[in-house]
């Protein structure tokens, strides 16, 4: 791989980046209401939302506002403070990042665990009723909205069954098993979905290298079906399946920020939901940007995994 | 000059009588709280949420006991001068903040000039009415300069802890969003936005033994069924409230204690009264005629609320219990014809995503006033968006509710004299004015009482407001909770509060 | 894939045949499947009105939470209202979103896409980066916040879809727009001096149909899933229009008292996206038989 390529790549996320952050800007003015009518409430006066939005700083020039924020981010990795409650974003983000990321990551290894059996299976006896039964779960999987089945969880195994918390977090410091109570479920909801997608994925790469030359070879010669499965198959569909993985964290985390409402999950997607209704503008701009970037690097990264596993695909 | 002094011997007995059973000091409470504080600035915000924590770090001037009666907590007397225009207050010597600074008049002239300062925006300040200064005379004596007499500065300055003492320093360092310091019997000790507030035992509170809890977690839990799971499975103690659906669910369940009250306050339909044909008289009356309150405030409340028709809840000793009217759509569509609309109009409601309860009240009202011919449009918008549309006067009507009043003043003034910051619907009646303004001079209880029956009926009668139902304030905890009770004023406080387990 | 195997389509006849697509798309049980459901569904979006048995919005509060009937299939809700009668008229609401929707950010998009794939140079690139900015916006985040600018209504979540996904469409014309316009008929039609608007419109889009057909039926299910997640979240139609998403919305509430008011709605939402997922992957297959999915 060139390392001009790779700069190139670097350069338009750069750029998208960018644009991301002057977009989040300029649809301030285009959004009714204020932080500081928010934060009044009906005590609001004009003359006192006024004076708070002086103090907010919300009274300068928009190309002021934009440039004190970017260079607190650029210069000092400072993403401002919270209009409504004062707190410095940095420190929240610093606490629901690592909340969002266990959330992603729990949900990809719960999807892993369905897909790449499942898939596996129904590639190994394609047309089979196993096949059939694995590809309507899967189109099930995929057609379920969400937040739906999250309620539907809450209700059976929180509500009904009484054996999980409905919502919430609870922090590793209380122990490993509340903690793990409490992911179980958002991360099953948002799991079961992209395990859906991802299963198809896993049954076509399968498929592909099943219909190689050296695996018809390695069944011709008499080998075992396990040893052609394990030694052949799936160490050539692995390349696959890793970009497959980059690819569904993407789609994962904007799934995440539907849990994380859902399940009241202190993470970046709830943070952004709270600061959009409350007009919290730096707030939502700091998450915002931060998703944007985790979609991109991860775009890239898939890019170049995709390079570095697979020499036939050109870069240029 | 008239001297109100309530002696400290009167409040030692007070406190002896609280302490008249085997308390155990120690431990830490989990309270749920339904939402997240917006600000804890006391004197910028305006949420419930918020004040309902700085209930527990905060100490005013005065106080409320739970029947809303004031008697004296930073101030241990006050007199008031002949023309009504200067308040005198006598401030204990022995408070400190939670920071082991002892507090002096210079604190609370500090905290009054700055919720006065237009430059600091506080949306609060209509609480110190006509105030235009504070100043102190000595280290504990502050005097409020007022333009015009004002009884109810006395209820306002404990009516919540919007003007609770505030240490300068918390200002000065830029934490007074986050970290307010004050004198109450709490101090925050840590306060992670949409997740929790933790509050520690204040080493230097005031009240000799309290509190008695050493911690109190608060955590935000926005989600009503996750509130009732953790309180039926002990994971929470105490939550701010349930869901009005499962009250009986709870009500029933073991170890599980209700505490409901009906609050000091109310909801209602607010009337644009600039708005064609909402400004006639007989309009407003045919629509008081065709809505079921009842419907109404089962949809909203699932029968905790209790069906209304004037603002101040029967519990009150202000109470009046106005209701001319009844559910009648005949009569309804009959003055609808007089009013010259004998195939009705269409106008729009606007309730808030805020408040569900909002939502489900407009499209009740909307079935109701069909039925008569109003074609109602449910325009429902979110908070940020609501109140500036009805700050500014774009709607027809709205469905909102007011929060925390105790004085009659509470329930009328804002909101309806002519010109007030809170009159959103353009109501101006000369005879309620010069009534209004009488009140607020009025000392005698019994004349007091009279003056505000008149405004009543006549807010009725002209209905820039058409009352729905007061709400109850519902409160659930683990029955090993003691010391707590649900107050009408909403106020949640921990002093007393402690763990029989 | 047998009528392509003597000679290379393009060289001769630009467009496939018809015919043989139409019956191998009516063979494939997916297409089959999803079209059945889509049809189904939409006879109810259509003619939802007159086969509900009671008036979506009519309250009876005698009749409040009652459970699945004869009378009241779907049982009633917290108003007493119908669920069945609500479900019927949502399908309306859905799929009038769902398709507007999907009509503007098809239009705008594959306009986009095949501008931007056709001329290629600094219009891609600026056309392109820009997609890139939408595309880095989480979905749900972008409709939340085009949707607090618009505020609530119907027509404003349609333009919120719409917007979120322009990108997608402009990304799938614009590889297939790629793919084709090296072609020998483009050339041809170059050679032949016609305009390049003509030759994009007449020559490249026809040919470069197949995955733009796959990404509306898709895009259709997408839609669907948004309009009711943004009714979900308070955001979509205004009350008391039935919206599956709301209902949805209404019936967390009272997920104990009364599971039918979250169970059937989201089983409505469901299946119309499944009938559009099972029709864009059926038409895959037959459109577009060598990508891989």
């Amino acid at each position: 791989m060139s390392f001009r390529y790779l700069l190139q790549r670097l350069g338009t996320l750069l750029l998208v980046l960018f644009g991301v952050s002057l977009l989040t800007f300029a649809i301030i003015p285009l959004v009714p209401g204020s932080p500081a009518r928010v934060t009044l409430g009906v005590m609001a006066t004009d003359a006192s939302v006024a004076a708070l939005e002086h103090k907010m700083g919300l009274d300068r020039p928009l190309p002021v506002q934009y440039l004190s924020w970017v260079s607190g981010i650029v210069l000092r990795g400072d993403f401002g403070d919270s209009l409504i409650n004062g707190k410095p974003i940095t420190e929240q983000v610093r606490q629901r990042l690592p909340a969002t990321l266990v959330l992603a990551f729990a949900a990809l290894l719960i999807g892993l665990l369905i897909a790449i059996p499942s898939g596996i299976l129904s590639a190994l006896r394609p047309g089979s009723a196993r096949d059939l039964g694995v590809s309507i779960m899967s189109q099930i999987g995929v057609s379920i909205p969400d937040f739906w089945l999250g309620i539907l969880l809450i209700l059976l195994f929180a509500q009904v069954l009484h054996w999980l918390p409905s919502s919430g977090y609870a922090p590793l410091s209380e122990g490993l098993v509340p903690y793990l109570r409490h992911i179980l479920l958002p991360a099953a909801t948002a799991g079961v979905i992209s395990g859906s997608i991802m299963a198809r994925f896993v049954r076509s790469a399968m498929m592909e290298v099943l219909g190689n030359d050296y695996v018809r070879t390695a069944r011709a010669k008499g080998l075992n079906e396990r040893v052609v499965v394990r030694k052949h198959v799936l160490r050539n569909a692995a390349i696959t399946i890793v970009t497959i993985i980059g690819l569904q964290m993407a789609t994962l985390l904007s799934s995440v920020v539907v849990v994380e409402i859902i399940f009241a999950w202190p993470g970046l997607g709830s943070m952004a939901l709270t600061a959009t209704l409350q007009r919290d503008y730096p707030v939502l701009q700091a998450s915002v940007l931060l998703f944007a970037t985790s979609f991109a690097v991860i775009n890239l990264l898939t890019d170049l995994s995709y390079v570095l596993l697979d020499p036939s695909v050109e870069y240029a | 000059m008239r001297r109100l002094t309530l002696t400290i011997g009167l409040l030692a007995l007070l406190a002896a009588a609280s302490l008249g059973f085997a308390q155990k000091a120690g431990g830490t409470l989990i309270a749920a709280w339904a939402q997240d504080p917006v600000s804890l600035d006391p004197q910028i915000t305006s949420a419930m949420s918020s004040l309902q924590v700085l209930e527990n770090v905060l100490d005013t001037l005065t106080a409320l006991d739970a029947q809303g009666k004031v008697i004296p907590s930073l101030a241990t007397s006050w007199e008031v001068s002949s023309d009504g225009l200067t308040w005198t207050f006598h401030l204990r010597h022995d408070v400190k903040f939670s920071n082991g600074r002892p507090m002096t008049a210079q604190d609370v002239v500090y905290t009054y000039s700055r919720m006065l300062d237009p430059k600091t925006g506080s949306g609060q300040k209509y609480l110190l009415g006509s105030t235009e200064s504070v100043t102190s005379t000595d280290d504990y004596t502050v005097q409020f300069h007022l333009k015009t007499p004002e009884v109810a500065l006395l209820t306002h300055l404990a009516v919540n802890k919007a003007v609770g003492i505030i240490a300068k320093e918390s200002v000065d360092n830029g934490t007074i969003s986050t970290q307010p310091i004050g004198t109450g019997p709490f101090m925050i000790a840590d306060y992670q936005p949409g997740t929790e507030v933790v509050l520690k035992k204040n080493p230097y509170y005031w009240k000799a033994g309290l509190p008695l809890l050493d911690e109190v977690d608060i955590k935000i839990i926005t989600d009503e069924s996750v509130r009732q799971t953790g309180l039926l499975s002990g994971d929470i103690d105490w939550a701010i409230s349930v869901p009005p659906q499962s009250l009986s669910q709870l009500q029933n369940a073991q170890g599980v204690v209700v505490d409901k009250t009906t609050a000091g306050a109310y909801w209602y339909i607010g009337v644009n009264l600039k708005h064609t044909p909402l400004n006639d008289p007989k309009v407003r009356e045919a629509i008081n005629y065709a809505i079921n309150r009842k419907n109404i405030t089962d949809a909203m409340t699932f029968g905790t609320g209790v069906p209304t028709q004037d603002p101040i809840p029967p519990s009150s000793a202000w109470a009046y219990n106005y209701a001319p009217y009844s559910y009648d759509p005949t009569k309804a569509k009959q003055l609808l014809a007089e009013a010259g609309y004998p195939d009705g109009f269409r106008m729009q409601i606007m309730p808030t995503t805020q408040y569900p309860e909002s939502i489900r009240g407009a499209q009740v009202i909307q079935q109701e006033l069909q039925a008569i011919g109003i074609r109602v449009t449910i325009k429902s918008l979110e908070w940020a968006q609501w109140l500036q549309e009805e700050g500014k006067g774009n709607y027809d009507t709205y469905v909102c509710s007011w929060n925390g009043l105790v004085d009659p003043y509470d329930f009328f003034y804002a909101q309806h004299h002519t010109g007030q910051v809170f009159n959103f619907t353009g109501y101006s009646n000369p005879a309620v004015d010069k009534l209004l303004d009488e009140g607020n001079v009025t000392q005698d209880f019994a004349k007091r009482k009279a003056i505000y029956q008149q405004v009543n009926k006549m807010i009725v009668d002209d209905a820039p407001y058409i009352y729905l139902y007061n709400p109850a304030n519902i409160q659930a905890f683990r029955n090993y909770v003691k010391g707590y009770a649900a107050r009408p004023d909403q106020a949640v406080q921990f002093v007393n509060t402690w763990l029989d387990k | 894939m047998s009528d392509a195997a003597v000679v290379p389509r393009e060289t001769i006849e630009e467009t496939r045949p018809r015919r043989s697509l139409v019956k191998r798309a009516l063979a494939h049980p997916l297409v089959v499947t999803g079209s059945i459901i889509v049809l189904v569904l939409a006879l109810v979006a259509i003619f939802g009105r007159w086969l509900a048995p009671f008036d979506p919005t009519a309250m009876d509060f005698g009749a409040r939470f009652a459970p699945p009937s004869f009378t009241h299939p779907f049982g009633t809700d917290d108003f007493g209202r119908d669920v069945f009668s609500r479900v019927l008229f949502g399908a309306a609401v859905s799929f009038k979103v769902a398709f507007i929707a999907v009509g503007i950010s098809g239009t705008v998009g594959v306009l986009l896409g095949l501008v931007s794939g056709f001329l290629g140079g600094w219009i891609d690139e600026v056309v392109m980066r820009f997609m890139d900015v939408l595309f880095a916006f989480p979905a749900v985040l972008l409709a939340i916040t085009v949707m607090a600018i618009l505020g609530r209504g119907v027509g404003n979540a349609m333009v919120a879809i719409a917007i979120v996904y322009i990108p997608i469409f402009a990304r799938v014309t614009r590889g297939a727009v790629i793919s084709v316009r090296g072609r020998e008929f483009v050339t041809a039609a170059r050679a032949l001096g016609q305009g390049r608007w003509r030759i994009m419109l007449r020559h490249v889009l026809p040919n470069a149909l197949g995955p733009i057909i796959v990404q509306t039926s898709l895009s259709l299910a997408f839609a669907i899933l948004a309009e009711a997640a943004l009714s979900f979240f308070g955001l979509g139609t205004q009350p008391p229009e039935p919206s599956w998403g709301r209902m949805l919305s209404e019936g967390r509430s009272f997920l104990q008292q009364a599971p039918w008011m979250g169970i059937f709605p989201g089983l409505a939402i469901m299946a119309s996206v499944l009938g559009f997922n099972l029709l864009g992957d059926g038409l895959r297959d037959v459109l577009d038989p060598r990508s891989s999915r």
